[in-house]
């Protein structure tokens, strides 16, 4: 891999007034053209980690280890300025909520015109051309009629689809989408979902995914990490991660997803007892409490990070190498 | 076979529409008819699953089925009770034998109440309970496995698969026959997901309570129904054993929808939205985003009718061999 676009070496995020870190000792990379799906459960530090790499931390978090984009430490060198000037160009997003990402006063072509501030040499018929070009990217229909509507006029599965027109408009170098389908109806989600995979293509830069959904990581990306109350358990390409999990929370959440279980069944699988709470973190392996493999040792101490190949790695006393 | 437990015939539900100087002024159509005509029954110690996306109005076929919907047409029965309008007093009987779990767990628990107060108040309601509350909160929370000490607490202080299992108890408060569960495992994570079905499933076995069970995941309904309803726009397109919907679909839509859950995504795959409820299409419903529709499709509505036995369909090409030419 060339040099990455994002690189989070040990970060750990603690919220303001909050009695521990939200975030803790996450480390990895994303490169160009890399589409990495972060996967993890409510409680797992996901959307802390997003809005970190968007520097959008409420003022007063406690930031400590680096996270890096094209080599310069968000946290560390960055003024507010600075920030402002990455996110909407070199960074762009795609929220998880398509009826709130949108001005609701606004007509449709009027803030994708917006969306294209940064580039304000491009001439108006060139912004213009570039985002019916983008819109028929998304397959909209009628890219004119709905160039001239309003948010409100429009259904969730077509806002979500300028949402993704608005992103790729910046040509970001980094495209964060927070959970983009999860509001959506099933069929809805497939035509978004290939929509994005086509978008894959086009864009330049990297991707991150973040998702409650395996499938979701299986269809679009190439790369996965595993996050758990905070803490990254296991991270590789998503063939070696979904096809040969080796962290028992891995595997666990496998294992109890009801569309991977081929044979109907009336007894489902679960992972017993619940994450544990922020100022109740077990003093050895966080997982250890609800982990059906534990021994002794996980009581006692925490894992370290085991690589187990190139950018492979599962945090687990008892994986082995 | 004995009766099924519960029976809509025919049900219609609308809802007034419009601003009032629209009602007055006699513009626009009144009324927004989210089931034009539904039927549907659910057998005793089963589960039936009632699948669509949003603006189906799987939920509303379900708050009718309690008398939470204006019903203006049909029937709906529980056991030997018949209301046909949503102020009947047949309700006040159905609704001791039918409790419902809401979509929002959290916010279905009174916020003021401890959890031991919400859990007992059907019992309350209902009248004729003259046990100790505290003692009958213990109980009902150890059936959906929390403890007692649960029944001091608020709904703010507990975690929403908690919530859940409260929700649970409490609609196990008067031993109903049909439950009717609204999305019940929506927001809860995959791991703990699991064990909220199997407590459902487990209930069954030992109460003999049937399920309606409303949701949008047909990976979920596969596990835990017994028969599946399949949603399209207010009206049922499929209905048949499970099994049997995922062996053998015969509405193209169900077949889109099953295909939408396949990991490789492609699988007949369809494009377009819901239509709106206020401008339905003519003919069939479905033809606006369906890959099969021809001129049939537009002119005439297809009926609901028996494909085989206990299946039915509502499509003018269901129950024709697979590659058959439709021109």
């Amino acid at each position: 891999m060339s040099a990455p676009v994002l690189a989070l070496d040990n970060v750990s995020i603690r919220y303001p007034s909050a009695p521990a870190a939200a975030v803790r000792n996450v480390s990895f990379e994303v490169g160009t053209g890399e589409t990495l799906g972060i996967v993890g459960e409510s409680g797992s530090g996901k959307s802390t980690l997003a809005a970190a790499m968007m520097g959008l931390l409420p003022r007063g978090s406690c930031v400590t280890g680096s996270l890096r984009f094209e080599g310069r430490d968000l946290f560390g060198q960055m003024t507010e300025r600075d920030l402002r000037q990455l996110r909407g160009r070199d960074i762009a997003t795609i929220a998880q909520d398509p009826f709130t990402a949108l001005n609701p006063v606004m007509k449709i072509g009027r803030q994708l015109d917006i969306f294209q501030h940064w580039y304000h040499d491009r001439p108006r018929a060139e912004r213009k051309a570039r985002i019916l070009e983008m819109l028929e990217q998304v397959r909209l229909s009628d890219p004119d009629v709905r160039m001239q509507q309003y948010p409100h006029q429009l259904s969730g599965g077509i806002l979500q689809r300028v949402s993704i027109a608005a992103a790729l408009l910046a040509e970001p170098k980094l495209l964060i989408a927070d959970e983009p389908t999860t509001a959506l109806d099933a069929t809805t989600e497939a035509q978004i979902l290939g929509i994005m995979a086509e978008a894959k293509e086009t864009l330049r830069g990297a991707t991150v995914f973040i998702t409650h959904d395996m499938s979701v990581v299986e269809r679009l990306c190439d790369r996965i990490a595993v996050l758990y109350a905070g803490e990254l358990v296991e991270t590789g390409t998503v063939a070696e991660v979904l096809g040969n999990p080796q962290h028992p929370y891995t595997k666990a959440l496998l294992e109890c997803d009801p569309a991977r279980i081929e044979e109907p069944t009336s007894e489902l699988p679960t992972i017993g007892g619940t994450v544990p709470a922020l100022d109740d973190r077990p003093a050895g392996c966080i997982f250890e409490p609800r982990c059906p493999s534990a021994v002794a040792r996980c009581r006692a101490e925490a894992p370290l990070r085991h690589d187990l190949g190139p950018r492979r790695s599962a945090a687990c006393h008892l994986v082995t190498p | 076979m004995t009766q099924p437990i519960l029976e809509a015939r025919n049900l219609r539900v609308r809802y007034p529409s419009g601003t009032l100087t629209d009602r007055l002024l006699g513009r626009g159509p009144r009324h927004v008819t989210v089931l034009p005509d539904v039927s549907l029954s659910v057998e005793a110690g089963q589960t039936l699953g009632l699948i669509g996306e949003s603006g189906s109005g799987k939920t509303t076929l379900g708050r009718a089925a309690i008398g939470l919907a204006p019903i203006s047409g049909g029937s709906i029965r529980v056991g030997d009770a018949t209301a046909t309008s949503e102020d009947a007093p047949e309700w006040a009987g159905i609704r001791r034998r039918t409790s419902m779990m809401f979509q929002d767990a959290v916010a279905s628990l009174d916020p003021r109440m401890t959890l031991g107060t919400s859990v007992t108040e059907p019992l309350a309601i209902a009248g004729g309970f003259d046990g100790n509350r505290r003692d009958k909160a213990a109980e009902l929370l150890g059936l959906v496995g929390l403890s007692p000490d649960f029944a001091d607490r608020y709904p703010h202080q507990i975690s929403g698969g908690q919530a859940r299992r409260v929700t649970v108890a409490r609609a196990l408060a008067l031993e109903p026959d049909l439950v009717i569960a609204d999305e019940p495992t929506a927001g809860l994570d995959l791991s703990v997901q699991g064990e909220l079905l199997n407590l459902l499933g487990e209930l069954q076995n030992r109460l003999g309570v049937s399920f309606l069970f409303i949701t949008h995941n047909l990976s979920v309904a596969r596990h835990v129904t017994n028969r599946i309803a399949i949603m399209y726009l207010g009206r049922i397109v499929e209905e048949a054993p499970t099994r049997t919907i995922f062996s053998a679909p015969e509405h193209p839509y169900t077949r889109a929808l099953i295909g939408a859950r396949e990991a490789t995504g492609g699988g007949g795959l369809i494009e377009g939205d819901v239509p709106s409820l206020t401008r339905r299409p003519e003919g069939c419903e479905f033809r606006t985003r369906c890959p099969l529709a021809t001129d049939l499709c537009a002119a005439k509505a297809p009926a609901l009718r028996e494909i085989a036995p206990g299946h039915t369909a509502s499509c003018h090409y269901a129950g024709q061999p697979a590659g058959v030419s439709h021109s």
